[in-house]
C-alpha cells in the first residue's frame, strides 16, 4: 500500500469481558485481518483495577478513511471473535507530541493511564500538558503521548506511561491535573480511565513508530 | 470517538441529536442513523442519552 495519501493513526478501545486472555489469542488469529487493515503494531493492556477490562491500541497506516475501517467487515469479525455483543466507542486520532520524561520502564513492566477526553481546543490543552510535565515527573509518569481525533476538533487521548501501580493509582485518584482531565471519564460514550499493566505487542511492519506507547 | 461504526457516526453527531431533543435510540437513530444498523452501539448511544438527561437535570436543581 504505497502512495502519497497514506495516513497513520490510532484505534484505541477499550471494553470488558469473561475472559480477558482470550483477546490475544483473538489478535493473533486475525494478524492477517490486522495486515489487511493496514495495522503496523497493537498493544493490549490489562486493567490492575477492573478485573476483565482490556485496552487495545492499534497503529494503522493506510489511505482508507477511518468510516470505512471501521465498518469493515475484519474489524466487525474481530469484535465478534473477542465477544463483544455490544460495540463500545472507538477513538480515532493521531499523535500530537510525546514526552519522554526520565528513563522508560523496562519494556513489558510498564504501567499505563489512558484516558479520552473532551477539550475546547487541542493546543491550550498542549500547553498545559508542557507546563505539567515538571508534575509528571514528580508523579513518576515516565512517558506522555497525546492523541487528536480525527473526527472532532474537541477530543484528545492521553496516554502515560509509569514504572509502578502504586505511582499510577496515585496520579489518577489524587492528581489535581488529573481529576481536571478525567471530569467526563466513564460518562456518555467516554469509556472510564483506564489503569493497567502492558501484557502484549503484535509488530506487524518496519515502522519508526516509538517501541512503545 | 466513533460510537456507531457501521455508519460512521461520532460522540459528538450523537450528542448533538440528543441536545435537539432526541430521549430514545430510535429518535437518535432518526435524527442522525446511528444505531440504525446493527443496532451494537445501542447501549452507548443510552448511554449518551442518559449522561445528557442527567447533566440537564442537576443544571435545573442548580437553577432552583
Amino acid at each position: 500500500m504505497e502512495g502519497a495519501s497514506l495516513r497513520s493513526f490510532v484505534f484505541a478501545v477499550e471494553f470488558t469481558i469473561g475472559d480477558p486472555a482470550s483477546v490475544w489469542a483473538v489478535l493473533k488469529h486475525h494478524e492477517e485481518n490486522l495486515r489487511e487493515l493496514g495495522a503496523h503494531y497493537v498493544f493490549l493492556y490489562e486493567s490492575i483495577v477492573e478485573p476483565g477490562n482490556v485496552f487495545v491500541v492499534i497503529g494503522i497506516r493506510t489511505d482508507q478513511a477511518p468510516p470505512q475501517l471501521l465498518r469493515s467487515p475484519e474489524m466487525f469479525e474481530w469484535f465478534d471473535a473477542v465477544g463483544l455483543d455490544d460495540l463500545p466507542a472507538v477513538f480515532v486520532g493521531e499523535t500530537v507530541d510525546r514526552f519522554d520524561i526520565g528513563d522508560a520502564p523496562p519494556p513489558g513492566t510498564e504501567i499505563v493511564v489512558a484516558a479520552v477526553t473532551p477539550v475546547d481546543d487541542v493546543d491550550d490543552f498542549m500547553v498545559r500538558v508542557r507546563e505539567s510535565l515538571p508534575g509528571f515527573a514528580r508523579a513518576g509518569i515516565r512517558r506522555t503521548v497525546v492523541y487528536r481525533a480525527l473526527d472532532t476538533a474537541h477530543e484528545v487521548m492521553f496516554l502515560q506511561q509509569l514504572a509502578s501501580d502504586e505511582n499510577a493509582l496515585k496520579w489518577v485518584g489524587h492528581s489535581k491535573i488529573a481529576a481536571s482531565w478525567l471530569t467526563s471519564a466513564g460518562v456518555g460514550a467516554y469509556p472510564p480511565v483506564f489503569v493497567g499493566r502492558f501484557r502484549n505487542v503484535m509488530r506487524l511492519a518496519e515502522t519508526d513508530e516509538p517501541e512503545g506507547l | 470517538m466513533y460510537v456507531c461504526l457501521c455508519c460512521g457516526v461520532t460522540n459528538e453527531t450523537v450528542t448533538a441529536a440528543v441536545i435537539a431533543g432526541a430521549v430514545t435510540t430510535k429518535q437518535v437513530s432518526a435524527a442522525c442513523a446511528a444505531g440504525s444498523e446493527c443496532g451494537r452501539c445501542c447501549r452507548t448511544i443510552r448511554s449518551i442519552i442518559h449522561s445528557l438527561s442527567a447533566t440537564t437535570e442537576s443544571e435545573k436543581e442548580t437553577r432552583v
